[in-house]
């Protein structure tokens, strides 16, 4: 553990002290704390290439983290919930996660208001609970695609029972100002009128199933490109200029189903990305996944895709004519190209044991085919020397208290 | 379908584990009891495990357990809920800490849970098929008629 993740370990801790003593001089009867964490130790095998921050050499610090939720309930049916957490990874913020105020106004409504998770995909909320699923790294092709993961505003969710159907309705609305991560860089990022709706719910007591639709204006602030595309715009390269637009509206559709038994688990999950601007292309993702149970060890293999429709690049800075605009010519295609995502495919086997009521430990590889991209492979050195192919291999502990 | 009964077969074998031995057939069966006005009330193996995994029912009830590691626990993970202890666990932990849904009340023991159960109105809880119940508590359900 290096020093950084130490001091923000001791300020998650000590915030957290506080909020518990205040809260447990009121009663201790209305307080709960729990917790989670994971270590997670991986590295890959392509010394050319960096993907999620793993490179050629073991790393700890890209996952592993300490969360402490404190739930502190004022009456019988409002509570405050705060999660903080203490990430190793510079790139991810440390401090509070979550702070939100929750009223039950009836048995089957919720209405929570303040910082939480984007629920866009079935365990984007939970991303950093590594004990809620069979990965140490859940499928990038969804789960990192597109990362920004707070919001602030609030949500409303309705529970009902209709046969051997129990299901719930979400739907909520707010908006992020943060940063937004891509590979290793984090990106100021302005999210407004971010709303969206999730229809989940368990069919026959085993199947599960999830539909949800996100939409939402964005604005990203790429400080190197947006510099270049004001250059461009200055000397009348509009269209190129536009081309390197980092602001619009995007649209995520997603479809999910699970099946889980005693000795097996079944899942897939889909979804799609639309957008009118370069920087969020459309992409389509999903994944399959099967695990066997021989307890306390699962067995599971998963294949994700993503594909991605990639946009054309501008064609007014004429190529041939001068020296200077060659190299604009030169320069915009470089800069243009830095932008795209690309597709990419993976097959991931790993086990995961189960051995204690809560803790788990899991070891995994998966490999991966795809080209560098905004989202998937960052070079490392000569951009030509990726051969496309990467494996990644992780092992980890998860646990919750 | 032989196969999926003969894997079925041997996890029951390893869930109960040291459990099994000498263990009756009664050991093996538990009953859902529930502290309500009306004692005519049954409800399906669906019914339970909606409550019991805090999804939406169309019985409103409170239900408590006992901890894992317990045998009517693991009777009652295999038989209604249809699910290992540590599947469970990963399931609550999502419905925790993204702030839906909690997991029922532990009572350590089946002496304290039927006196829980005894003294709050619309609680229910399962317990071994073997355990006496006052009067007043009704049995919604049995594993043992199935």
């Amino acid at each position: 553990m290096n020093a950084n993740f130490n001091h923000k370990l001791t300020a998650a801790v000590f915030c957290s002290c506080l909020l518990v003593s205040s809260a447990a001089l009121a009663s201790s009867e209305k307080l709960e704390i729990s917790g989670f964490g994971r270590v997670v130790a991986g590295f890959t095998d392509d010394p050319d290439v960096s993907f999620e921050g793993y490179e050629n050499e073991l790393s700890l610090k890209e996952q592993t983290l300490l969360a402490l939720q404190v739930d502190y309930h004022l009456l019988e049916n409002v509570s405050i919930t705060s999660q903080l957490l203490a990430h190793t990874n510079s790139e991810r913020d440390s401090g509070v996660e979550w702070l939100y105020v929750s009223y039950i106004p009836h048995n089957n409504w919720l209405v929570k208001g303040g910082r939480m998770r984007t629920p866009f995909y079935h365990y984007s909320d939970v991303i950093d609970v590594g004990f809620a699923y069979p990965w140490i790294s859940p499928p990038q092709q969804l789960y990192s695609a597109f990362l920004f993961n707070q919001y602030e505003g609030a949500s409303v969710i309705h529970n009902f029972a209709l046969e051997n159907l129990s299901g719930s309705v979400e739907g909520y609305y707010g908006s992020f100002n943060g940063d937004t991560q891509f590979q290793d860089r984090r990106d100021a990022t302005d999210i407004d009128g971010l709303s969206g709706f999730v229809f989940s719910g368990v069919y026959n007591a085993n199947l599960r199933f999830r539909a949800s639709y996100t939409t939402a204006d964005f604005s990203v602030n790429l400080a190197e490109i947006s510099a270049f595309a004001d250059q461009l715009r200055s000397v009348g390269f509009v269209a190129s200029a536009d081309s390197l637009a980092m602001e619009g509206e995007f649209d995520i559709y997603q479809v999910g189903l699970a099946l889980d038994e005693l000795d097996y688990n079944l899942a897939w999950e889909w979804m799609k990305i639309e957008s009118d601007t370069v920087l969020a292309p459309n992409i389509e993702s999903y994944y399959v996944q099967g695990g066997l149970v021989f307890q306390p060890f699962t067995v599971h293999l998963t294949y994700a895709d993503m594909a991605t429709n990639p946009q054309s690049a501008a064609t007014d800075i004429p190529l041939g004519l001068t020296a200077d605009l060659d190299q604009l010519f030169y320069a915009y295609q470089t800069v243009f190209a830095r932008t795209q995502a690309a597709d990419l495919e993976s097959v991931t086997l790993g086990v995961r044991w189960d051995a204690g009521v809560r803790v788990a430990f899991k070891a995994e590889v998966t490999h991966y085919r795809g080209a560098l991209g905004i989202s998937t492979f960052e070079a490392l050195g000569d951009r030509d020397a990726f051969d496309e192919r990467v494996n990644l291999y992780q092992l980890g502990m998860e646990f919750v208290f | 379908m032989h196969i999926t009964h003969s894997l079925r077969q041997m996890l029951m074998a390893l869930l109960f584990g040291i459990y099994a031995i000498n263990a009756t057939a009664q050991e093996h069966d538990i009953m859902v009891v529930a502290n309500l006005d009306n004692h005519t009330v049954k409800l399906d193996k669906i019914d339970i495990r909606n409550l019991f995994m805090g999804n939406a029912s169309d019985v409103v009830l409170e239900p408590v357990s006992l901890p894992p590691q317990t045998l009517a626990r693991a009777v009652f993970n295999t038989k209604i809920i249809g699910l290992t202890e540590s599947r469970i666990q990963s399931y609550w932990s999502q419905m925790r800490f993204s702030g839906r849904s909690r997991p029922p009340r532990e009572i350590s023991t089946v002496d304290e849970l039927i006196s829980y159960v005894s003294s709050h109105k619309d609680t229910v809880a399962f317990v071994p098929a073997s355990a006496r119940i006052p009067a007043h508590l009704t049995v919604i359900y049995s594993t043992a008629k199935m």
